[in-house]
């Protein structure tokens, strides 16, 4: 690997050489559009408060990570890395009663975000070390993750409950933290590789794994702490290492004196990670470049909805500004010619504007969108495609081709822009104001400054009527910075949290790649009761359901919203010509799984 | 001390868990880690030292100066946005080598994304630096997009305590045509033709700012060119292709003085389309205290000022003034309530600000409502609002 490519500085080995290389490595990585979609993470952020460290998020975990420059020594630069666990999240339970206190302090997200200065983040919350060593001449790179599968503390003579003495909240030589250290280096193992894997489009040379025995401390009432040879946790030691020389004095280094033991192929954790998009081995079993290292991210599509005056207009300029900003490029599809529509003079920049033809988008579908879609991204390969749809459009029409365009986007949300000030009046006057409120994902309740309590209490629960699941976001002028639009779509990122994090015995698993639409078509009527009870069994890995359903012994169609485990039915009163079908959206759908039951 | 535990099982009881989750609901209630050692619960000591020295205020004395006057010679970096950013992603988004884009100057026909620093500079390298419009003319046969080139390029002039003048030259713009054009228009081209300009000031290696530099050397082939560390070989072999004869300095990562009351800051890290580092200018005025000058601040502006303040002493310990693009910083944060430019620059406490397109128009208007100090222009010149000090705009400090 040319360290050199990386960045054009002579590296060194001192402090400011590791962390300029930590920091190269953390910012390229934000450039890259992909990364974030397999690997799910979800920004950074530095501090130099006392000393640089970083914290970092991932989708599948409600925590932040930190790391931070430890210690060098003559080899490598020892990062350390941190999982701050959210108050609400389980794995705090694991965590030691002193880390849960800290959790528990309202003021711990914004220490977290500077935790390089405050030494009580320092000493606990730890999860593991990466020891990386660079040698620009040998054009090597070598990185080695080291964690326990548990971190583990004893209470020698337990902890007693303070206001019941009676009760010990942690026994006597019992566990105060049990956490799983090691699982957690995961996330960022995997987003390390993936990074080096697109940054010098080279595999690793290197890719070991070894065990040893862990240790745990446990502490006695005197709050003395020992350190001792844990006989149930392990130490891993996973070393990855890239260029022309081999690493295996740099691996031997670090396991001096650990009696650490090589793991081959037939364990499951080395298994887990041949599964890893950025490990593909050939015929003759040496590690090659993956597809992954080419990818190119599919812009993700949002449509935006809205009665005329709502506000959609400062909605969309607002997005767009904010994804310039940050480099990224958006592209809108509109299909009102002529119409109050987006100025580009206002926005001081141009951005690809593509009508469609022929009057409303949710009218005559067929192949419109996937022309417009396909057009927008030849021309300019966004990286978010808004689809502005006209003020009296009915979005359910459009749901139901949504998954036909899964090949070309990723579908993010229908985002439905409401005028507080006039939305109780719309509800009484327009179905079609109550349709797009029904199809949202997120309503953006606009012009919330001018609602006073009592209004605003009615429009909530008028809203709450008419959609149980969406996201209600309060905004002003249609301003919101797209990551908080992002992460209100209920859904993914709790969902995949829960499948990894919480469940003792859930097997590693790997960041979605690409999480996928489809739509099933219902050509009978379905049974109201066995159609709840099938939406109260559907697996975790679905967690979206949108469409319109007819029901046995019942005149109208009726709307199905399914999110995250909760759903409704409302019923349409106009709606006879309606197509009745259902997307699902989720990972690993398969069609025939759904057809059955239905 | 050896343990008297090894082989335990490792249980939690559901009781004792159920009674952990009440105590810790009670926890948020504010029990500190000072009253937890009553129940025998200890904070882990750290077993780990860390020998890494603690950074402080440095507080670096680099003099002071009576003030300092900018005159955008053009901020109009490219004229297109959906064109540019069109290519960029086209070409395979943001970490592809900015020379190998086909854009001018260094177009070879052969399209988007294909190019190369070599092939492109053979088309023009004999006509560089007098004979930039026959040059031109190749250069939009063989590019993509030519005209939605522009440039950024500011003449920066430090008046001492004694009254001296000495004008800078910040960044060479983009396109030849372009760039001439408003050398010409600004009088720059006679000021270099006439050696009042001490010295050229590339703030980074990226096309809207450096690769108009042939229009420099036309005028003044001689000029001492300061360049910050971090560049690659393309662009330091395209200042020996663009005629330059005189002296180039690096400038190292960290502080460089330049006379007393001016210093630049060169950032080590990397900016979009394979380029890396960036220098800003600093300037301590009289009773005001610190200018800050940016090309682009890709740094951010969180890094920029933490490190003006971190490692510069200034009058009256006060950021007087900014000028420049300004980006919150090279991260997206994961709280994106920290993601407000707004709010960020209202923390330094800025006494006079002047934004280009860089900030973004509605940022800039968010600015002014916000009632931030600052500066409008004319938007005269290709330059498209008034909110940003535009095209022959000028802002002074002190």
């Amino acid at each position: 690997m040319r360290i050199d490519d990386l960045y054009p500085l002579a590296f060194e080995h001192t402090a400011q050489g590791f962390r300029t290389l930590m920091r190269t490595l953390l910012i390229k990585a934000n450039y890259d559009g992909v990364l974030k979609k397999t690997t799910g993470f979800r920004g950074m952020h530095v501090s130099e408060e006392r000393q640089e460290c970083w914290t970092l998020k991932f989708e599948q975990f409600a925590g932040v990570f930190g790391i931070f420059l430890a210690n060098l020594d003559d080899t490598f630069g020892h990062f350390h890395l941190h999982y701050f666990p959210s108050p609400q999240e389980a794995l705090l339970e694991k965590c030691s009663l002193a880390e849960a206190c800290l959790a528990n302090a309202p003021d711990f997200i914004d220490k977290v975000r500077t935790f390089y200065a405050h030494d009580a983040l320092l000493a606990h919350f730890f999860i593991g070390t990466l020891a990386l060593h660079v040698d620009p001449q040998n054009e090597s790179f070598y990185g080695a993750y080291q964690g326990q599968m548990r971190e583990r503390i004893y209470a020698k003579e337990g902890v007693v409950h303070p206001h019941e003495p009676h009760t010990l909240l942690v026994p006597k030589e019992g566990l105060d933290k049990d956490f799983p250290a090691f699982r957690l280096l995961l996330p960022l193992m995997h987003f390390f590789n993936t990074t080096l894997l697109r940054l010098t489009q080279e595999p690793p040379r290197t890719f070991e794994l070894f065990r040893a025995k862990g240790t745990c401390l446990t502490y006695d009432s005197a709050g003395v702490f020992h350190s001792a040879a844990d006989g149930g946790s392990v130490k891993i030691l996973v070393a990855t290492g890239y260029g022309k020389i081999p690493h295996s004095t740099l691996t031997q280094t670090l396991l001096e004196g650990t009696h650490a033991k090589k793991m081959d192929d037939s364990k499951s954790l080395t298994v887990f990670f041949q599964k890893a998009p950025w490990y593909e081995l050939d015929a003759n079993n040496h590690l090659v470049t993956t597809p992954l290292a080419q990818a190119v991210p599919k812009p993700k599509l949002i449509v935006v909805t809205g009665f005329l005056g709502s506000g959609k207009t400062s909605f969309l300029q607002h997005y767009i500004e904010h994804e310039t900003q940050n480099n990224r490029f958006v592209g809108i599809i509109q299909n009102e010619l002529g119409k109050i529509g987006l100025d580009g003079k206002l926005l001081d920049y141009d951005y690809s504007l593509v009508e469609m033809d022929e009057g409303c988008v949710c009218c005559s579908l067929s192949g419109q969108l996937r022309a417009g879609i396909g057009a927008l991204a030849q021309k300019a390969s966004p990286d978010t495609i808004l689809l502005e749809t006209s003020g009296v459009a009915n979005p359910f029409n459009l749901l139901s081709e949504l998954d036909e365009l899964d090949d070309l986007v990723d579908f993010e949300a229908i985002v439905t822009v409401v005028d507080g000030v006039n939305a109780l009046a719309l509800f009484e006057q327009y179905r079609i104001f109550q349709d797009q409120v029904r199809a949202a994902d997120v309503i953006l309740l606009n012009k919330s400054d001018l609602l006073d309590e009592i209004t605003q209490a009615k429009v909530y629960a008028r809203i709450l009527a008419n959609n149980r699941c969406a996201a209600i976001l309060p905004v002003v002028e249609g301003n919101i910075h797209p990551s908080t639009l992002r992460h209100s779509i209920v859904a993914s990122t709790s969902q995949i949290a829960s499948l990894i994090s919480e469940e003792e015995s859930a097997p590693f698993t790997h960041v979605d790649e690409g999480i996928s639409s489809l739509k099933v078509t219902l050509s009978t009527p379905l049974t109201k009761g066995l159609f709840s009870t099938y939406l109260r069994k559907l697996p975790k890995k679905i967690y979206r359901v949108k469409g319109v359903v007819r029901f046995k012994d019942e005149p109208n169609p009726w709307v199905v919203q399914y999110v995250n485990g909760q759903f409704e039915f409302l019923e349409q009163c106009n709606g006879a010509n309606t197509e009745t079908f259902l997307v699902f959206i989720g990972k690993d759908l398969d069609k025939g799984y759904f057809e059955g039951p239905l | 001390m050896r343990c008297a535990f090894t082989k335990k099982e490792a249980i939690m009881p559901t009781t004792q868990t159920q009674g952990r989750r009440e105590f810790l609901k009670g926890a948020a209630t504010g029990l500190g880690l000072g009253t937890l050692s009553a129940m025998g619960i200890f904070s882990y000591s750290p077993m780990r030292a860390f020998f890494l020295p603690e950074a402080e205020r440095k507080m670096a004395d680099f003099g002071t100066c009576k003030s300092v006057k900018v005159t955008n010679i053009s901020e109009t970096s490219w004229f297109d946005n959906s064109i540019l950013m069109g290519d960029i992603k086209g070409a395979g988004g943001l970490l592809v080598n900015q020379y190998d884009y086909n854009w001018a100057p260094f177009g070879d026909g052969s399209g988007l994304a294909k190019g190369s620093y070599e092939r492109g500079i053979a088309k023009i390298k004999h006509l560089l630096p007098n004979h930039l419009e026959e040059a031109w003319e190749i250069i939009k046969t063989n590019s993509v997009n030519p005209d939605n080139a522009g440039g950024f390029a500011a003449l920066v002039e430090i008046e001492s305590l004694e009254g001296k003048k000495t004008k800078y030259l910040l960044d060479s713009g983009w396109s030849y045509a372009w760039m001439d054009e408003c050398f010409k228009r600004e009088g720059i081209d006679k000021m270099l033709q006439n050696n009042e300009i001490e010295a050229l000031i590339i703030s980074h290696e990226h096309f809207d700012h450096f690769w108009g530099l042939p229009v420099t050397m036309k005028y003044a082939p001689n000029i001492k060119i300061i360049i910050p560390e971090g560049f690659y070989k393309e662009g330091l072999q395209y200042i020996k292709d663009s005629g330059h004869t005189g002296e180039v300095v690096v400038a190292k990562k960290g502080r460089n003085d330049w006379e007393p009351g001016f210093c630049t800051y060169t950032f080590d890290v990397p900016i979009i389309c394979r380029v890396f580092g960036e220098q800003s200018l600093f300037v301590n005025v009289q009773d005001k205290g610190l200018v800050s000058i940016t090309g682009c601040c890709h740094q951010g502006i969180i890094k920029f000022a933490d490190t003006a303040y971190k490692e510069l002493k200034y009058d009256n310990d006060q950021m007087y003034g900014l000028y420049g693009g300004l980006h919150i910083s090279p991260f997206e944060d994961w709280d994106p309530k920290y993601d407000d430019l707004v709010i960020s620059l209202g923390k330094w406490d800025f006494q006079k600000v002047g934004c280009n397109h860089c900030t973004g128009l509605l940022t800039a208007q968010k600015f002014i409502r916000a009632g931030y100090p600052v500066v409008e222009g004319t938007a005269q010149h290709r330059s498209k609002s008034k909110a940003y000090l535009g095209n022959g705009d000028i802002i002074t400090f002190g």
